[in-house]
């Protein structure tokens, strides 16, 4: 049984489009999609990267949406999307023995709406679907609904890492044979007066209200913070074997993959970058290959000033010529639990288009990172590997290694 | 006020909505229908009963407006009111 892992769909939806293609556009662009938020008015942030265009009864209908949190929305038609890229069949591939993994945090709006029922005195008015409707696990949950997968179903936590993290647990899904077929991603939104207040608490969101467009700008001297966005990604991994016997197309293969955790810290990142340098190492282990050998780091630059430093010291410390960089969250803002995933996809097309998309909102280079971040204009580059990085509260880290096909 | 909740809360076609169109017609599953109640409960302060057992031999809307309206005010074990032919 063959361990190389062939990516053969992607399902994406972000602040910058509805699908993968539309997103890839979009990034390339370099101009953020960051707006005032009027369900953020009156709050100290008052902006985000909202998927505006998303409009899930539109694609769901109205009797599959009314029960289901927004998160598992998005993570549902990035899922359709991604099994339509991956043209999966049915008949070709038995249920059985496909999975789903979903990075999901659960910050749901149904919950919240159940507590203003319960502080208003009427208990007897919380829907029943507030439990399945918003938990977690359902993401994963009603993706292997939609999709009939009766394989391992697991929703995974691990905050701003938990996107590349169910990449990364898809892969040994498929691995020790578990699983011939994994659906993997992660879906978030963002974009609530809870999350807005509480990770302002933290001073961790920028406070640019001024100019919301401008205000996500990773690895800047000016940045102040990361900005609440929403959307999902999933991405189709089999086996190549099962990929090739299927005629599946290939967009990338997913080389390598570590997990790790800082035990540093419960927000903060090492100052010195060595947690995340130690994935980055162990994820080249994992693939067999040396730092030379990648061309491209798509970075978790969160645009937070302790995370862009570190992370900056991290790929300096593996590295001894930082491959280009880019950060997609100047352009999405930062989905959280589903940013790992999302950047993941914007990997792999990068490798597809061989070109870099451009980092948004660089002006100077913060005091300390002394990387080659890609900026102003999309970049063309010769790649055959590309790795992506997630570094999530709790010192939790995700790194990925892609490869062209 | 059933058919209204049906169209404008769970997103059901107003087309298909009719008094003799059956609950299973509008996929309208366990969960659906909890929701159902609790709507009709918490916005419309009808009494429900605790048990939905009676909702599992996929009745119509009417059969079900019936029954809603058969258990306003009473304290009747739903039991007692399939018994009684309100079902």
């Amino acid at each position: 049984m063959s361990d190389c892992v062939a990516v053969t769909g992607l399902g994406m939806v972000t602040a910058a489009g509805n699908d993968a293609a539309s997103t890839w556009e979009r990034v390339n662009t370099g101009v953020g999609t960051a707006r005032l938020d009027p369900q953020l008015e009156g709050l100290p942030v008052a902006f985000s990267c909202r998927a505006e265009a998303f409009e899930p009864a539109h694609i769901l209908g109205r009797t599959l949406t009314w029960r289901m949190d927004r998160f598992i929305q998005l993570a549902l038609v990035a899922a359709r999307q991604a099994s339509a890229d991956a043209r999966l069949e049915h008949d070709s591939v038995d249920p059985l023995r496909v999975g789903v993994v979903i990075g999901a945090s659960g910050s749901s709006g149904a919950s919240g709406a159940a507590w203003k029922k319960l502080i208003a005195g009427r208990p007897q008015g919380i829907s029943p679907t507030t439990i399945p409707g918003s938990s977690a696990n359902m993401a994963a949950g009603e993706v292997s609904l939609d999709i009939g997968a009766q394989g391992p179903g697991l929703s995974v936590n691990t905050a701003c890492a938990s996107g590349s993290t169910a990449v990364s647990i898809a892969r040994d899904l498929l691995r020790s044979g578990t699983c011939d077929v994994v659906l993997a991603g992660g879906s978030d939104t963002a974009c609530s007066t809870f999350m807005a207040a509480s990770f302002d608490k933290l001073r961790a969101l920028s406070r640019r209200n001024h100019s919301p467009e401008a205000a996500s700008r990773p690895f800047d001297a000016e940045r102040d913070g990361f900005v609440l966005g929403e959307g999902a990604a999933v991405l189709v991994l089999e086996r190549s074997e099962h990929a090739h016997a299927r005629r599946a197309p290939v967009h990338a293969y997913l080389a390598g993959a570590a997990l790790g955790c800082d035990a540093y810290h419960s927000t903060a990142p090492t100052p010195d970058g060595s947690g995340a340098a130690r994935s980055i190492r162990a994820a080249l282990a994992s693939a067999g290959m040396e730092p030379s050998d990648i061309d491209h780091v798509n970075a978790h630059g969160s645009s937070t000033t302790l995370n862009d430093l570190s992370e900056a010291r991290a790929l300096r410390t593996v590295f001894p010529t930082p491959p280009p960089v880019t950060a997609n969250k100047g352009v999405l803002g930062h989905s959280l639990a589903a940013a790992g995933a999302i950047e993941a996809a914007l990997t792999v097309m990068t490798l597809t288009h061989q070109q870099i998309p451009p980092t948004a909102n660089l002006g100077r280079l913060g005091d300390g990172i002394e990387l080659d971040v890609v900026t102003k204009a999309p970049r063309a580059l010769h790649m055959r590997s590309a790795l992506s990085t997630s570094f999530g509260f709790g010192g939790q880290n995700a790194v990925l290694i892609f490869t062209s096909p | 006020m059933l058919i209204t909740t049906l169209v404008e809360d769970l997103g059901q076609d107003p087309e298909a909505v009719r008094p003799d169109t059956r609950l299973g017609e509008l996929e309208v599953d366990s969960l659906a229908l909890l929701e159902l109640l609790t709507i009709l409960e918490d916005e419309h302060h009808l009494q429900m009963p605790d048990d939905v057992g009676a909702f599992s031999n996929d009745p119509t809307l009417a059969e079900v407006a019936d029954y809603l309206q058969s258990v306003q005010g009473s304290a009747a074990p739903l039991a007692d009111a399939v018994k009684d032919g309100a079902v």
